[in-house]
């Protein structure tokens, strides 16, 4: 009974090790959803609305979905900053310090670089960065998705036959 | 003393507009001149300077880059120069204290006119001062029983027209029962920001509580519009530059306002010989002039009777 036990415990457990990776591919597609989304309002806001940029994170901190509103949220917690740092600096942490983005490196140096052209005079020149971010962010996004696709159920079956695969090998 | 710290916080705060590299150098400056500046200069490839009352002295300190200058522009606008960009094209900026950073470099042109910096290769930030109390002593010779006559501040650049201005301004708004005068609604034309300074909707400077201002706008069709708008006792501008602010000026004074402005000239003399000024005092807008005068680091205020002058 207590072997029973044991044998379902660690099946659970490499299964739930398993499921985590399925959440991660799943919420990183949502993630990256969220980022290509706020980028297409921050556009709006900077290139037709001119809104100024510490009113744009607070706003984008408020109305963007999770993940992205804490991007905007951690930057506008840092242009209190400026002067001491220039902007893209302030955008380059704030992109860096929020791991709930779940973000490749690739993907962070699209966003980090966007920072060297935001809040710039040349509302042209920000348009163009936007959208050349917004492509590339697609791009990551397409390849997360099919990323989600194929490994999903591989993610799940490998957790399951590595707990059974344990358990067999315990017994 | 209340004054030099008052007068020295003003540097200091124009000293947080630089970026934090070159703060150590204006903020090495001797509480003297810090109380005195008028402005901080930035020119790419020279070190920082500060214009005194007698002149400009280099700061020294490392060379001021392109990079130190976007710094500046960030600081200003909170990262936000496309926000400012009709500002930015008229070569000025005012930011939140009512400092004013005027901007030069190479200019990017759209259909023939200027439609912003390509780069910059300069910032002045001026350190603008309000000096309260300082055109109280010309009410009697300008109001006259309390009756404001149209009233034109005269001196050449630098003496301070601007400040007087505002604080003729203040004073004919907010009123002053010891000089007998009563709170009038006086409409500000101020093109460039410099006399109340704007900043999102609020003066930085006091110019009164019954003062409605419009800046940004060319001063004849701003002159206009509150004219139209505003029904205002009293319009002021600074500096008349230009025939259609003396036209405008011109409709305002025959419809029975009371007209306050300034104008560059050394004086009576060089006003008279001046076309643009000549029809103002051919029509006789104005009856009364204040010419600025400098005595060592003082200034002098002397009131005429332009009917009487001319």
């Amino acid at each position: 009974m207590i072997r029973l036990i044991g044998a379902v415990l660690i099946t659970a457990g490499t299964a739930a090790f398993g499921i985590m990776g399925v959440f991660r591919l799943r919420n990183r597609v949502r993630s990256l959803s969220a980022v290509i989304s706020a980028l297409a309002a921050m556009k709006s806001e900077i290139c037709d609305r001119l809104t100024p940029m510490p009113e744009l994170l607070r706003q984008m901190s408020g109305e963007a979905t999770y993940p992205a509103s804490l991007l905007f949220k951690n930057a506008s917690e840092r242009i209190s900053g400026l002067g001491s740092k220039p902007f893209s600096a302030i955008w380059r942490q704030a992109v860096l310090n929020t791991p709930e983005l779940l973000l490749t490196p690739g993907e962070e140096l699209v966003l980090t670089e966007l920072g060297m052209v935001l809040g710039r005079y040349d509302i042209g020149e920000q348009r163009s960065a936007i959208a050349y971010a917004e492509r590339r962010m697609d791009e990551f996004l397409r390849r997360a998705e099919a990323d989600r696709e194929k490994n999903s159920k591989v993610h799940a079956f490998l957790g399951v036959a590595a707990g059974i695969f344990v358990v067999v090998i315990l017994l | 003393m209340a004054d030099m710290v008052e007068q020295v916080s003003r540097y200091d705060g124009a000293v947080l507009l630089l970026p934090l590299q070159l703060r150590d150098a204006a903020r090495r400056v001797l509480r003297d001149d810090r109380a005195r500046a008028e402005e901080l200069r930035l020119r790419v490839g020279r070190p920082m300077s500060l214009v005194l009352p007698a002149g400009e002295v280099s700061l020294g300190g490392e060379k001021i880059t392109k990079r130190d200058l976007d710094g500046v522009l960030d600081i200003a606008t909170g990262a936000s120069a496309y926000a400012a960009r009709d500002s930015v094209r008229s070569g000025y900026l005012t930011v939140r204290g009512g400092y004013r950073i005027g901007l030069c470099g190479t200019a990017l042109m759209k259909d023939g006119e200027i439609a912003g910096f390509r780069s910059l290769s300069s910032a002045a930030i001026r350190i603008s001062r309000e000096v309260i109390g300082v055109a109280r002593g010309l009410v009697r010779d300008v109001a006259p029983g309390g009756q404001l006559r149209p009233t034109l501040i005269i001196s050449p650049p630098g003496r301070g027209k601007t400040t007087l201005l505002r604080d003729l301004v203040r004073l004919l708004s907010s009123g002053d029962e010891e000089l007998g005068l009563r709170p009038m609604r006086v409409a500000l034309a101020d093109e460039r920001s410099e006399v109340a300074a704007v900043f999102d909707g609020m003066p930085q400077m006091d110019v009164g509580g019954c003062t409605d201002v419009l800046d940004g706008c060319p001063k004849a069709a701003a002159v206009m519009m509150m004219l139209r708008a505003m029904n205002p006792q009293v319009i002021a501008l600074d500096e008349i530059t230009a025939p259609e602010d003396i036209a405008a000026m011109e409709s305002a004074a025959n419809c029975g306002v009371c007209l306050v402005a300034t104008a560059h000239a050394d004086d009576l003399d060089d006003l008279v010989r001046r076309p643009l000024y000549r029809r103002l005092l051919d029509d006789a807008v104005f009856e009364k002039a204040v010419f600025i005068g400098k005595s060592g680091e003082e200034r002098t205020y002397t009131v005429r009777d332009l009917e009487a002058a001319q």
